[in-house]
């Protein structure tokens, strides 16, 4: 039996999901509040995977297959057989606990719930359910088609059990693990910030122009793009915010210190690729 | 010290180099492979057999100890002032190395710093007093070694030694913690934001005590606590080892963690057999062998079974 996944939000990162489970054989309930914002995820993709499609690997009976296994769902209570749900809303607190209020209200007590939260706390989503130990975090990373890692986080509450769940979970999406404790940015974001954080205190300082010190990371470092340009993929208001809970949940440590520059382009509308004008010129 | 190099075609291609022997020692190759003799500053025979061959003079220590400023100033005495000076400037800001000599106008600082110095860049520095003609020689140096001049801002850390330091130290800030294992952190980074080698196989590779002394230096130059050095980075370059040598993260004891303390599945009669087995356990050993240590931190996940996935 194929394991059954609900996800929770047809957004960018749970359409990644829902496409990235299509094809590891899981099947799908794709839940939004919004009818037509599901029809579209669907859509859009039905519209990868038949860019997929080849001869050999992936043919037309693979595709067909991979469609039939998402099914669309507005109705909370219709992810109740679920094995795993994933939560993909947005990052707001007093959502996800409203959310994982009510999954712990409509589901089995076996079933994991999972968030998907990059900057919010584990333990405070769990404390919104009656059983805790059932809920922990599964950080996906973009591109989530093409990273192989998913972050387990374990809440002060999460057991044993949930945690070698998800860990089977991730494996059968074909994807590595690791686990972190429930801290401030969990490991990657944390250790980015540094990686960012230091870079934009260079541009800040006047050390060198953003694209001198990409290029010194790229080509001395060996990194795969520079801070500034993934940051413009990333979007630039998006990374002051996360910068920004991580500073606050750090109690204001100088270490994890958002920068200013990146208010000042947000507040300019330069966003980063998304809105063609970042660090970069698209 | 003169090879039989020396007085062949690349004879007018010697430097005359004082430093650290690892710094050394990773440059060495690359510089011969171009065809560069090089010449011990200080062995004076060999400097006086080189003679008027010395084009250029490079000056490799890493550490902000008065032994920078010696060999610095040992070059610059030996060397004729038309002959320019490239000098690590990572700890030690090229303008404050300049100030120590008699001959300032020929120094370009240079970001060179053992573990990385693979790449086809060199981060430089120039002083304000620094001429043209010596940042055009340091250019065509670099250049004749394959390497390109980028000229960066003068600042202790420069631009990737000093992100890569404090990348280093938050992910041992993080082990330290027990956020997660060593293993974990790198192999994180690696798969999930695409690092090329993990935190602590950067550090690894630098050398955790040159790493504690960046930051050190990174402090003491700006006065912000940022670049504090976590405790078990400053225990790692105390000791000298590298990670593959495994230094025993102290680890609480399972049942004690307040926040650590998973919830479980498992029904009521374990939980009480944890509290008793608590009461009955011997006292913890602090300073049991590395081995013993390492054998209680294993926490290898056990094998999942396809049936478990579909039981969850």
């Amino acid at each position: 039996m194929a394991l059954s996944i609900g996800i929770i939000g047809a957004g960018e990162m749970g359409i990644a999901i829902a496409h990235l489970a299509a094809l590891s054989k899981c099947t799908v309930a794709l839940y939004d509040i919004n009818d037509e914002v599901i029809r579209r995820a669907l859509e859009g993709i039905r519209f990868a995977l038949k860019n997929s499609v080849n001869d050999t690997t992936f043919t037309k009976d693979d595709l067909q297959l991979a469609l039939e296994r998402i099914k669309k769902r507005t109705q909370l209570a219709d992810l109740d057989t679920c094995d795993i749900i994933i939560e993909a809303a947005m990052e707001d607190i007093r959502v996800k606990k409203d959310l994982f209020k009510k999954l712990d209200t409509i589901t089995h007590y076996t079933t994991r719930l999972v968030s998907t939260t990059s900057s919010l706390s584990i333990t405070a989503i769990a404390s919104a359910t009656k059983k805790p130990e059932r809920v922990a975090g599964m950080r996906f990373f973009r591109p989530i088609l093409s990273r192989p890692l998913i972050e387990i986080v374990r809440g002060a509450n999460t057991s044993d059990e949930t945690v070698e769940a998800i860990r089977a979970a991730s494996d059968k999406l074909g994807r590595e693990t690791i686990v972190s404790r429930d801290t401030p940015g969990f490991v990657v974001n944390r250790i980015q910030s540094q990686f960012f954080g230091e870079a934009l205190h260079l541009l800040e300082d006047d050390a060198a122009p953003a694209a001198t010190i990409d290029r010194i990371v790229q080509l001395q470092g060996g990194f795969n793009a520079g801070p500034f340009r993934q940051i413009d993929e990333m979007g630039v208001d998006t990374h002051f915010e996360e910068s920004y809970a991580l500073f606050e949940r750090m109690f204001t440590d100088s270490r994890y210190r958002p920068h200013d520059i990146e208010r000042q382009m947000s507040d300019a509308g330069q966003r980063g690729k998304k809105s063609k004008q970042g660090f970069y010129s698209y | 010290m003169k090879t039989p190099n020396s007085d062949n075609q690349n004879a007018s291609r010697s430097i005359a180099v004082t430093g650290d022997d690892r710094l050394i020692g990773e440059l060495r190759g690359l510089l011969q492979e171009h065809g560069f003799t090089l010449v011990m500053a200080d062995d004076a025979s060999a400097l006086a057999s080189a003679g008027a061959d010395i084009t250029a003079g490079l000056e490799l220590t890493t550490a902000t100890s008065g032994e920078k400023k010696e060999r610095l100033l040992l070059l610059d005495a030996v060397l004729p002032p038309s002959i320019p000076i490239l000098s690590a400037c990572v700890t030690v800001t090229a303008a404050r190395q300049a100030s120590w000599m008699r001959h300032p106008e020929r120094l370009v600082g240079w970001g060179a710093f053992p573990g990385l110095m693979d790449g086809p860049l060199a981060e430089t520095a120039v002083p304000l007093h620094t001429r043209a003609s010596a940042v055009a020689s340091a250019r065509a140096l670099l250049a004749g070694f394959g390497k390109e001049m980028v000229i960066v801002q003068d600042r202790v850390g420069m631009i990737f030694p000093g992100i890569i330091a404090q990348i280093v130290n938050e992910a041992l800030f993080a082990t330290g913690q027990h956020v997660a294992s060593a293993e974990d952190i790198d192999k994180a980074m690696k798969c999930g934001a695409g690092y090329p080698l993990g935190p602590i196989e950067w550090g690894e590779r630098i050398g955790f005590a040159d790493v504690a002394a960046l930051l050190e230096a990174m402090r003491a130059d700006t006065g912000q606590d940022r670049f504090r050095v976590c405790p078990l980075l400053r225990q790692l370059a105390i000791v000298g080892k590298f990670w593959k040598e495994r230094p025993v993260v102290p680890e609480p004891v399972q049942e004690e963690l307040a926040l650590g303390d998973p919830g479980t599945d498992a029904p009521a009669t374990a939980k009480k057999n944890r509290k008793r087995s608590k009461k009955n356990a011997p006292p913890a050993q602090p300073d049991e062998p590395p081995e013993a240590a390492a054998d209680v931190q294993t926490d290898a996940p056990p094998e999942v079974r396809q049936e478990d996935i579909r039981d969850i």
